[in-house]
């Protein structure tokens, strides 16, 4: 999965995903396997708008319909 | 509704307070509580609380034994502890992990007899590809040497609660891990009181040339989370799925009902991290009040969906003011004040 970052949130998330995570070279996209698509949404998350999932298109899509859900909760 | 409290730091200490008296019997109790960062009243109450462990049948001589004359202390365990366990992997692996993480709380010895049992158990369970440690934040050792110097220094720290990066200068005074993170209290010279800061959290450390006085400190060290008083209140209805919560964090009082659901409070003194949390629970939670705070999921979602499909927020994008965390630990209200 890859992950765009915000700069300042960067070591933040590596500290968060642990050290399989990788920094691609000169940009803030942190590429990462994964293997628990709940848990990496919890994670994800927690950063709130600083961090977006750009890739594979299933995950992506799923944590949009994740948000649509929570978004369309009535209050 | 049943008040609920999290074992959190005290068991953490006693677990590895335990291995060390066992390993050094008739040790000072001056010593102890120095090495464990502790006062002497508080390893009293830890003492009178070992004295409640044992195993079934709970018969007397199937209990931990203290021998305290209040200078000195021993403990020596109960038969049942000297037989040999028999363990499946999964149960080596938990209490491998677990092990590892009480090496972390300060104090434990590195090369005791508890980290000589989990040497032991990693090689019985002949796991070569998988490895077990508590990971280390990138400035721990930097805020760990600072407040054994007595060096202030100057953080950049991002709040979670907040969601805003500052930059501060502190006076480190101990690291310790609690809750599975790393913490450090420390003074800190911008909010002029002490504060707990996740150490992970520390963006960028700099060294600033002054120094604090390092002595160490009679106290204990405050509870990772204390909420205030004027802490807005919010009662959350939980999925059973999202059960966890009423583990994870303090609630002030949780009622499960017969399909498993639960209704709990907590004290939540940062609107992110309130956030956050309906984020991650997606479905599985509703805030039952304050009305105010009901929306907080829902439009922290469109704020994120809003980077997703790349366009506004929307008019519903404020965040809620009334809200707000246990995520981002605070001392103790009544901790000392330096200033």
């Amino acid at each position: 999965v890859r992950l765009a970052v915000d700069p300042d949130h960067l070591d933040g998330v590596l500290g968060e995903l642990g050290s399989d995570a990788s920094v691609e070279p000169g940009t803030t996209i942190i590429a990462i396997s994964v293997t628990n698509r709940a848990a990496f949404r919890g994670v994800v998350l927690g950063f709130l708008e600083h961090v977006e999932v750009l890739e594979p298109a299933d995950v992506r899509a799923d944590v949009v319909a994740w948000l649509e859900e929570v978004a369309a909760t009535p209050a | 509704v049943s008040p609920r409290a999290v074992a959190g730091a005290e068991i953490q200490r006693i677990l590895a307070i335990v291995p060390w008296i066992v390993a050094h019997p008739g040790a000072a109790k001056h010593d102890v509580a120095a090495r464990f960062g502790m006062t002497m009243e508080q390893l009293d109450d830890d003492l009178a609380l070992v004295l409640m462990i044992g195993v079934p049948p709970y018969s007397p001589g199937d209990y931990l034994d203290v021998d305290d004359d209040g200078e000195f202390v021993t403990i020596r365990l109960a038969d049942q502890f000297s037989r040999p366990l028999r363990l499946t992997p999964a149960e080596g692996l938990a209490l491998l992990a677990a092990g590892r993480a009480l090496l972390a709380v300060p104090g434990s010895d590195p090369e005791g007899p508890l980290a000589t049992a989990l040497a032991k158990l990693e090689r019985a369970l002949d796991l070569p590809e998988v490895g077990v440690a508590v990971g280390e934040p990138t400035f721990l050792a930097a805020v760990r040497d600072a407040a054994a110097r007595g060096e202030r220094v100057e953080i950049d720290y991002w709040s979670a609660g907040r969601d805003e990066l500052t930059t501060r200068r502190i006076d480190p005074e101990v690291a310790f891990f609690a809750m599975g993170e790393w913490y450090l209290s420390a003074y800190c010279h911008r909010a002029e009181d002490e504060r707990m800061f996740r150490v992970d959290r520390i963006r960028a450390l700099r060294p600033t040339g002054e120094h604090f006085d390092a002595t160490p400190r009679d106290e204990e060290i405050g509870e990772v989370f204390s909420p205030r008083p004027d802490d807005p209140r919010v009662t959350l209805e939980l999925a059973p799925a999202a059960a966890w919560v009423a583990e994870a964090y303090p609630a002030e009082s949780t009622t499960t009902r017969p399909d498993g659901s639960i209704q709990l409070v907590l004290a939540v003194s940062e609107p992110t991290w309130l956030e956050r949390l309906l984020l991650r629970l997606g479905p599985d939670a509703r805030v039952v009040e304050p009305a105010a705070a009901r929306r907080a999921g829902g439009d922290a979602a469109r704020r994120v969906l809003a980077r997703y499909t790349g366009g506004s927020v929307g008019e519903q994008s404020g965040r809620q003011d009334s809200t707000a965390g246990p995520a981002d630990r605070r001392p103790d209200p009544s901790a000392r004040n330096r200033a």
